[in-house]
């Protein structure tokens, strides 16, 4: 069998233009498998910028700036709405195409900060995507705050709504304590993972029957403004600003998503205090 | 007043620290400029309540002054504005207004809660309107240092888009010009145009002229150079 393929290799000339085609149909197949890889690497950073919370604009931008100082790489071309993201990546001839489904947006900063410098340094040190996937990774497993500290900073946001809305002292030291149990019940939901709008509705509901309590209870308190300090916590301030920053932008399907969001938060937090106020 | 404004000041600043930790801004340092970056905007807004304004255009400067704090320090810790413009925004949000609505319509009052809706609209598009005008001045003040000629060819190009802050990028929305053919393909045009005129005023070498128009007609993307190169050899 050996002697035969080298004898042919001998007697035509044609043996080796043969084993090169061979070569270029390997070179294919990795350079494939590459753009594989590339293209879950940038859709992976997507997931991770939508769901922290970030504008669709800065989530494309960032993905073609991190798909761009890859090696070999021409184009990137991405597709973010709020529920799902497509990629598409491109050298030479060669493509290849990734889609992620989306479930649900909270709110990470720090984690955009870091995806924000991760993109920076990748532009000027270019790294493979290996080394990028497992910085991603650090990146995800950076600790959040812990639930005690979240309850405490929210009870001091909600105090000083009650400051910006000119409530006198024993109604900030009220509107303090309820944001902390508005807080805890919030923590007690998530942790459980219930739907969300009845998370907020039930948020709402303990916050209006703990301001009324506190009105009655309490001298020198104001209902009215405990109650819009302490649904401050609730309202939706960062899905109604992205959703007008997006339309602005040109996103105009993630606008309305966001929007229709925005609202149905509301309609559900005036859901919640309406039954309370209709039982007291 | 005085105490008014301080109240102002320092709530927005604690709101705006307490919903820096509910959305998980880790550094520290952080945490206090977007504090201080809503403390600002806060003050603007109720210094301009104060002096008489409406809340519409009250809520334009308050979004104006934090916005140009966010942009400072954004370069100075070198991070994105959004660190610092996400909590301090949370003050200046017209969630009583949304609240208001609610209640007014789950109490049956449609026309006041129609009302009270489109004032939620009409404040977030102000605050909005008031961060996007400050980012697009800013953008122009960095542009005219960086150089002005550079930087007006690329946005009558489309390439740099001044009312969005992130992208750099091809692909402008909006361009105060609209958008104008780069300089190479208009050269590529004039070119073609004397080519064609020249053609037609010496009509002797008519075959020729024919053959490399053409080539010219076929491909578009093919450079005009190496045909005028290539012409005089031929002719010869």
């Amino acid at each position: 069998m050996e002697e035969s393929t080298l004898q042919s290799k001998a007697i035509h000339p044609s043996a080796p233009s043969h084993s090169a085609k061979s070569t270029v149909k390997q070179e294919d197949a990795a350079l494939r498998l590459y753009l594989d890889e590339c293209c879950g690497v940038i859709a992976y950073t997507g997931k991770l910028l939508l769901e922290c919370g970030g504008e669709v604009g800065r989530v494309e931008y960032l993905m073609e700036k991190i798909g761009k100082s890859f090696d070999k790489i021409d184009q990137v071309t991405p597709f973010a709405i709020l529920t799902g993201i497509m990629v598409t990546v491109s050298s030479g001839s060669q493509f290849a195409t990734k889609i992620v489904r989306i479930y649900g947006i909270s709110n990470n900063l720090s984690r955009l900060r870091e995806i924000n410098a991760l993109a920076n340094d990748l532009s000027k040190h270019p790294q493979t995507p290996l080394t990028v996937a497992k910085r991603l990774e650090k990146i995800v497993e950076t600790p959040k705050y812990k639930p005690w500290q979240t309850v405490l900073f929210a009870s001091i946001g909600a105090g000083g709504f009650g400051f910006f809305f000119y409530e006198t002292l024993p109604g900030i030291a009220c509107v303090f304590l309820i944001g902390a149990l508005v807080q805890l019940v919030g923590n007690w939901f998530d942790r459980y993972q219930i739907n969300r709008f009845l998370k907020i509705l039930c948020e709402a509901f303990i916050a209006t029957i703990a301001c009324k309590l506190a009105a009655l209870w309490v001298a020198g308190t104001h209902f009215d403004k405990m109650l819009l300090s302490v649904l401050m916590l609730l309202v939706p301030g960062m899905t109604l600003t992205n959703s007008l920053r997006d339309t602005v932008s040109g996103n105009y399907v993630s606008g309305m998503s966001r929007l229709t969001e925005a609202l149905l938060v509301g309609v559900s937090i005036a859901m919640g205090s309406a039954i309370a106020l209709t039982l007291l | 007043m005085m105490m008014i404004l301080l109240q102002a000041f320092f709530g927005g600043a604690l709101a705006a620290i307490g919903f820096g930790v509910l959305y998980n801004i880790t550094s520290k340092m952080t945490l206090f400029l977007a504090g201080v970056t809503g403390a600002i905007g806060s003050f603007a807004y109720q210094l301009c309540i104060e002096l008489g304004m409406t809340v519409l255009s009250a809520s334009f400067y308050g979004a104006a002054g934090f916005t140009l704090a966010a942009s400072l320090f954004s370069k100075l810790r070198d991070e994105p504005d959004t660190m610092f413009l996400v909590p301090a925004l949370i003050p200046l949000v017209p969630g009583g207004t949304v609240f208001q609505m609610m209640t007014a319509f789950l109490e049956g009052r449609l026309y006041v809660g129609l009302g009270r809706f489109l004032d939620a609209l009409a404040i977030a598009g102000m605050l909005v309107f008031g961060m996007m005008v400050v980012g697009a001045v800013l953008k122009l003040i960095v542009f005219l240092q960086h150089g002005a000629t550079r930087t007006t060819k690329k946005i009558t190009r489309g390439a740099v888009n001044i009312w969005q802050g992130v992208s750099e990028d091809d692909g402008g929305m909006i361009s105060i010009m609209g958008n104008l053919p780069s300089s190479r393909v208009r050269g590529r045009r004039l070119r073609r145009k004397k080519w064609k005129n020249a053609t037609q005023a010496n009509p002797s070498s008519s075959t020729t002229a024919q053959s490399s128009s053409g080539v010219l007609a076929n491909s578009d993307s093919s450079d005009v150079k190496t045909d005028e190169n290539q012409t005089p050899d031929s002719r010869a």
